[in-house]
């Protein structure tokens, strides 16, 4: 989707936080020399998603004179979350779809779309496709990767094709709502849940209850078959089997500790560690790692490490001194036990922000404050929702849940609060 | 009361820290604390949507009591709040209403039915709802504000108040009241702009 733009960095720029100047440059790339030399104290951001587009705009409400640089590759950010309602049919994409625009407008934040490639954590520089940034401080929030090859047979551009993850919000979403829609009557979905950890603990769950819906609806005498590799719903269980119980008997078969090991994108054959099922659609979510990037730039601490160890108070990596690191990349045997979601990234990305900006004029950091809530929707109005708030622990020296717990039902009032989360969270990574 | 308090902090703090740094960077603990509650109210608690309340402006000392009142279990209807207030001691609370409490408020932009509206406000002349929360719904003294607050939330908080999920002697005057009457009082003082 935004191969065409990575020639081109979009440079978009407000001198003044508030103020109304509000340009977009395009600038040929192919640069290799420093661009946008730094005269002041500067935060660089890389990936412009929940975790970093939220460091990007605090960094700036806590310190305006602070000069804050976001990179990121895609032009438009589209959502994760209420994206499994676009692959049930009830939202579209339009719904999900924002620019960033307002994060240059109102707090004069400098977007520059291009791609991120290394890190020279000595001499503090970025190096992009457009080419190299200086910093003072360095925030990653680059999302997940999808380790495709630890299934055999999915690791080739057909695969792939035909076995939509739709784990990142974009194409992938679309092709797997196309495929649901075209499928016949009567057809058999597969739907892969990975092994721990993974982006959205309940996400699967909830979009195979949206699939379900759709099915019981649209699809008479379809099925959805979850082949989970773990060996329980790792999330709100015992508010998704009820719902499935009560809404989905017929059409919605749950099988625990059933890894796939292996698709067949010719027959749509799907192997599991509990036998071989032939689907119709299938979506296969794989196996998932810290950003790519954060493997390139470095920021991996031990040799098999697939997230990245970073101290829980401030979220400074291991590895690098003023590289932070927030969002699905951190490692929570360094972090503490957060869940990888959304609203996670942005508590995140505001204490990073906050960490970045005091050490850099020579404060100290604040003790980190999170809250994490995930709904998740089991059918067109009804959610359930996981609630809970976080703080550091002095003696584990990790972040640890203080409160909380799930919804003792699901409920339509849920339903409508999932819809206002979502509307005030993407107000405060956005606008 | 509560802006002289306020001020007073301001000042405190810049006598306390050297100017540069002052001018770099002032968290006070009721912003670190209340920074995560912008996921779900927006920053600076001007929550977009109808059913998620606005907290931004809204009476500091009415979020204090709300608050303490969600962690002992008090109002249980309101089942997010009840969970997550339990994470934060009394100070904290104080410190994070203080925060909200010391943003100006910002009218909601809910759609508004004109007709439950008009309704509504009939309604609220004959029930006294003006002498405790003022002409405009804006709150006196701990009394909180309603006016411009979301009209799915007032929906809600009303039908609580009714059904005595909420106890309150002074919002008893609601009991009588009918689902329709209480969502056209809603909608009337959700649609108050100015
Ligand atoms: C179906 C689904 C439903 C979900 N529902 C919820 C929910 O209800 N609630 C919730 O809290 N969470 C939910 N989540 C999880 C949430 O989307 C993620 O946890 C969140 O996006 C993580 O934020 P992040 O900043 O770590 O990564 P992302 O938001 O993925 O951002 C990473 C960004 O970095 C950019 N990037 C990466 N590498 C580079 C590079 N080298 N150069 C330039 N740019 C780069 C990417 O383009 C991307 O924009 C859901 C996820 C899914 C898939
Ligand atoms: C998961 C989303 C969510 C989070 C996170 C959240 N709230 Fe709320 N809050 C709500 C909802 C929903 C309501 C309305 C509940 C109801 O119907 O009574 C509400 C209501 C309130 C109210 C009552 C408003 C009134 O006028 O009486 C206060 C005060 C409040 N929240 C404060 C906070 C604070 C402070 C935080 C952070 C510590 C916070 N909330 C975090 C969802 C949330
Ligand atoms: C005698 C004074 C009094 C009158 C009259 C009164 N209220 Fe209230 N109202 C209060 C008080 C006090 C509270 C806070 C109660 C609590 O602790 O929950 C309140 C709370 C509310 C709330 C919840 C606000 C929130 O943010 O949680 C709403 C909505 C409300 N009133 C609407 C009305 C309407 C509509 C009327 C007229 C029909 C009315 N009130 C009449 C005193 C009054």
């Amino acid at each position: 989707m935004s191969i065409t733009r990575r020639n081109f960095i979009k440079y978009t720029s407000a001198a003044v936080a508030g103020a109304s100047v509000f340009g977009q440059v395009h600038i040929a790339s192919a640069a290799t020399g420093v661009i946008m030399p730094k005269k002041g104290k500067r935060i660089v951001v890389l990936g412009g998603g929940w975790g970093g587009c939220t460091a990007a705009k605090y960094a700036k409400m806590e310190d305006p004179s602070v000069e804050v640089i976001l990179v990121e590759r895609d032009p438009k950010f589209i959502s994760c979350p209420i994206s499994n309602l676009v692959i049930g049919g009830q939202k579209t994409m339009k719904d999900i779809t924002f620019t960033r625009d307002k994060l240059a407008k109102n707090y004069g934040i400098k977007i520059v779309y291009t791609e991120a490639t290394a890190l020279d954590a000595v001499k503090k520089t970025l190096t992009t496709k457009a080419g190299v940034l200086e910093y003072d401080k360095l925030i990653v929030s680059p999302g997940i990767s999808y380790d495709y090859a630890a299934i055999e047979g999915l690791d080739n551009p057909v695969a792939i094709k035909k076995f939509p993850a739709a784990f990142k919000a974009g194409a992938e979403t679309v092709a797997l709502r196309e495929k649901l829609v075209a499928m016949k009557p009567g057809g058999v979905v597969v739907l892969a849940v990975p092994p721990a950890p993974y982006r959205c603990p309940p996400g699967p769950y909830e979009r195979a209850s949206l699939i379900a819906n759709y099915l019981k609806k649209n699809k008479k005498g379809s099925k959805i078959i979850i082949v989970d590799a773990n060996d329980d719903v790792t999330s709100k269980g015992p508010l998704f089997k009820k719902a499935w119980a009560d809404y989905y008997k017929d059409i919605l078969e749950y099988i625990p500790d059933a890894a796939v090991t292996k698709v067949d994108a010719s027959t749509g054959v799907i192997t599991t560690e509990q036998g071989e099922i032939k689907s119709d659609v299938a979506n296969i979510i794989p196996t998932m790692t810290a950003g790519k990037s954060a493997f390139d730039l470095g920021l991996m601490n031990k040799p098999d490490d697939k997230f990245v160890r970073a101290d829980a108070y401030t979220l400074e990596s291991y590895n690098f001194k003023d590289v932070y690191v927030v969002g699905d990349s951190t490692h929570n045997g360094a972090v503490g036990g957060v869940p990888k979601s959304g609203y996670i990234a942005n508590s995140m990305g505001k204490v990073a922000a906050s960490a970045a900006v005091r050490t850099l004029n020579g404060q100290e950091p604040l003790a980190p404050s999170l809250i994490n809530t995930c709904y998740s929707m089991v059918n067109d109005d009804e959610a359930i929702f996981v609630a809970a708030t976080y703080k550091y622990d002095a003696v584990s020296k990790r972040i640890i849940s203080a409160a909380g717990g799930t919804s003792p039902e699901r409920s339509v009032l849920f339903g409508h609060h999932a819809e206002d989360w979502a509307l005030g969270i993407w107000n405060d990574i956005l606008a | 009361m509560q802006k002289l308090r306020l001020f007073y902090c301001v000042v405190a703090a810049a006598v306390l820290i050297p100017a540069a740094a002052f001018a770099a960077s002032a968290v006070s603990e009721g912003e670190r604390l209340g920074r995560p509650c912008a996921g779900c109210h927006a920053t600076n608690g001007y929550a977009p949507g109808e059913y998620i309340a606005r907290i931004g402006g809204q009476n500091a000392d009415y979020m204090t009591k709300v608050m303490k009142e969600f962690a002992t279990g008090k109002r249980p209807g309101s089942v997010e709040m009840s969970l997550l207030a339990k994470g934060y001691s009394e100070a904290d609370i104080a410190a994070i209403s203080e925060y909200y409490g010391g943003k100006a408020w910002k009218n909601s932009t809910n759609k508004i039915d004109s007709k439950k509206s008009a309704a509504g406000l009939k309604l609220a002349k004959v029930s006294g709802c003006f002498d405790c929360h003022g002409a405009k719904g804006e709150g006196i003294d701990s009394f909180p504000r309603i006016g411009g607050q979301n009209s799915g939330y007032l929906y809600e908080a009303l039908k609580r108040y009714k059904a005595d999920k909420i106890a309150s002697e002074e919002m008893a005057l609601v009991k009588d009241m009918s689902e329709s009457q209480l969502e056209s009082l809603a909608q009337y003082f959700s649609g108050i702009r100015k």
